[in-house]
């Protein structure tokens, strides 16, 4: 076993998530009942880290949860994966999934907890499932991991990470989260099962050759600004603390250069000098705004962004598509 | 009574079944469990499932089940959807057997009329069968009676992104090593456009079979055909390509103003990364 034990620059113990087709059917059903909720669904995720691949062979949802209360409710959980010992099924819980529109999940309450899953569990996964393309006509599901420079970044205090911080660990916004990729994988019984279903007529799914494209990007542009805004406020913080920087240090300077002065003339007197003052209680140092939020926010621009450019790509396509059919029926 | 009694299941279900099947005590060749979901009037709705435990003792045949389980599964699932309810069972195998009589009855107690739904992992005949069923009692009143199981239709319904999953579930059966991938949106759509090709020109070749007499004629073919030109909404060429036009340049716009601000951000991460001096205090 070579690939065993092999890191990649991520420090990954895999190359790729292998997503049973049951765990795909579990999280959209779980997501798309919840989906009057506010509350974002959420669930845990159980499977085995086996050669360069993580297999997710189970989920189980998260109660809904009133405000206020723990996030994930410690005693259902270890019900939960209890049973799922007692009935043969994977009880390793792996990483968590969360549904999320348009791909803005990049929050520092995400992080958070993406943080504590890969601490607790080194090889944790977060899955992204994204509801509304998938509702659109393109299955969504996405699965992340934070890099280990943002792992160091994030077990400090979120307000002490300071510019330098980030920059000693160079990290940048890009490299935040590294996508693993998905593949699903069906059982020869479940490809069965596939046959089985394919004759017994589903719904055909085709809505993603709708050409009123104009509402989904709307909101995608809505989302961008939004987080364009933050990131805006955000910039205004960091120089505002820059200004407030320089200038304390030019009062500085002066007070310096004052009392140098007045030492001097105090010396030419006779006198003794003033007594040695402390300058850091003077002139107490301003505290740098964090770099946490900025940060998020560029890497759920950059996020959107990639949306958009892919949203607009298919969208070009199914265009120049009618208008060849156009084409085709004057010429006809 | 209960004749025009319809199930509709998830595909979730199904799925949760086989996964539980190919996850079975190796000694055992069936097993079963609950199904949870809504009943409406003479239609009921399987959403959900789990798999219950249980042993057929060697000698004189009697079933018990793993009750606590079941309850522990059904009260944990009742914190996440609080509104599926218990509407039956499943099992797996070939046919439905004698210990289905009891099992029947223990679900009796817990819902008016448990619907039974069978699926045949041993694929006898060749395909994997679905088959639903309830419980109606025969025989002479105050005589001999008995339990028949009566068959009744199993439809597959799917929520709007089940479909869409389920459609990429379908190409696994394709690929030998049972693998697939969520493809990026730009491919889905040449893959559709490739099948609507497909479609249309299945459908034209249809058409010209008839008009030379090939083929004798389908009156309710022909009905759809029609309802499916008047679908398309009349557009000459002027108006389409303006709308065309204003889409494409609205598209073109929107990504080179993400394009903008993605570079944007870059820059301002880059400056204030290189800036030497980013902390005037030191």
């Amino acid at each position: 076993m070579a690939l065993r034990g092999r890191r990649n620059e991520f420090n990954c113990p895999y190359d790729y998530v292998q997503m049973d087709g049951l765990v795909v059917m579990k999280i959209i059903k779980h997501c798309y009942e919840e989906r009057s909720n506010i509350d974002t669904p959420r669930g845990g995720l159980l499977g085995l880290v086996i050669e360069n691949r993580l297999e997710l062979t189970n989920t189980f949802p998260f109660p809904f949860t009133k405000a206020g209360e723990e996030a994930v409710d410690e005693e259902y959980t270890s019900a939960m994966m209890m049973h799922m010992k007692k009935i043969n099924q994977d009880y390793l819980h792996v990483g968590w999934y969360q549904a999320c529109e348009l791909g803005s999940f990049v929050t520092t309450e995400f992080v958070l907890a993406q943080q504590g899953y890969q601490d607790s569990i080194e090889e944790s996964v977060v899955v992204i499932y994204d509801p509304q393309k998938t509702e659109k006509g393109f299955l969504t599901i996405k699965a992340y991991r934070l890099t280990p420079q943002a792992l160091k970044l994030l077990a400090e205090n979120e307000n002490t990470i300071t510019p330098e911080l980030v920059k000693s660990l160079h990290l940048s916004y890009e490299r935040l989260f590294h996508e693993v990729p998905v593949v699903i994988k069906n059982s020869p019984l479940a490809n069965a099962l596939c046959c089985t279903m394919s004759e017994m007529k589903p719904a055909k799914a085709t809505q993603f050759l709708d050409l009123g494209t104009a509402s989904v990007m709307e909101r995608h542009m809505h989302s961008l600004l939004e987080k364009v805004d933050e990131l805006h406020q955000e910039a205004y913080k960091m120089n505002k603390w820059q200004m407030q920087v320089s200038k304390q240090q030019q009062e500085k300077a002066k007070y310096i250069h004052q009392r140098n002065l007045e030492n001097a003339t105090r010396q030419a007197k006779g006198e003794p000098a003033l007594p040695e003052e402390d300058l850091a209680k003077v002139f107490r140092p301003i505290a740098p705004p964090s770099r946490l939020p900025p940060m998020l926010a560029s890497g759920q621009i950059e996020m959107s962004c990639q949306q958009v450019n892919s949203f607009c790509s298919q969208a070009l396509a199914k265009l120049f598509i009618s208008e060849s059919l156009q084409d085709s029926k004057t010429d006809a | 009574m209960v004749l025009n009694l319809t199930v509709k299941v998830h595909p979730v279900v199904f799925f949760q079944i086989i996964n539980a099947y190919e996850r079975r005590n190796l000694d055992r060749t069936s097993i079963l469990g609950t199904l949870l979901g809504t009943i409406d009037k003479n239609c009921v709705e399987v959403s959900n499932c789990f798999v219950v435990p249980h042993s057929i003792s060697p000698q004189d045949g009697t079933v018990s089940i793993e009750m606590h389980i079941a309850d522990t599964m059904y009260k944990l699932n009742k914190q996440v959807h609080p509104a599926e309810v218990i509407v039956g069972w499943w099992a797996t195998g070939f046919e439905v057997t004698s210990i289905a009589v009891p099992i029947n009855d223990y679900y009796a107690r817990q819902c008016p009329k448990p619907v039974h739904i069978l699926v045949d992992t041993t694929c006898r005949t060749g395909r994997l069968s679905i088959k639903g069923f309830v419980q109606v009692d025969i025989g002479v009143p105050d005589r001999s009676q008995g339990a028949m199981f009566s068959p009744i239709p199993v439809e597959l319904l799917t929520y709007p992104p089940e479909a869409v999953a389920v459609k990429t579930l379908l190409k696994t059966r394709l690929t030998p090593s049972g693998k697939t991938e969520p493809r990026a949106e730009l491919p889905q759509i040449t893959e559709a456009c490739g099948d609507m090709e497909e479609a249309l020109n299945f459908v034209l070749s249809y058409v010209e079979d008839v008009l030379s007499d090939r083929i004798a004629a389908d009156n309710s073919i022909g009905r759809n055909l029609l309802k499916l030109v008047q679908v398309v909404p009349k557009m000459n060429t002027d108006e389409l390509d303006n709308m065309l036009n204003a889409n494409v340049k609205d598209l073109l716009m929107s990504m080179y103003l993400a394009q903008l601000t993605r570079v944007q951000v870059q820059l301002n991460e880059k400056l204030l990364m290189s800036s030497t001096n980013l902390n005037p205090n030191q």
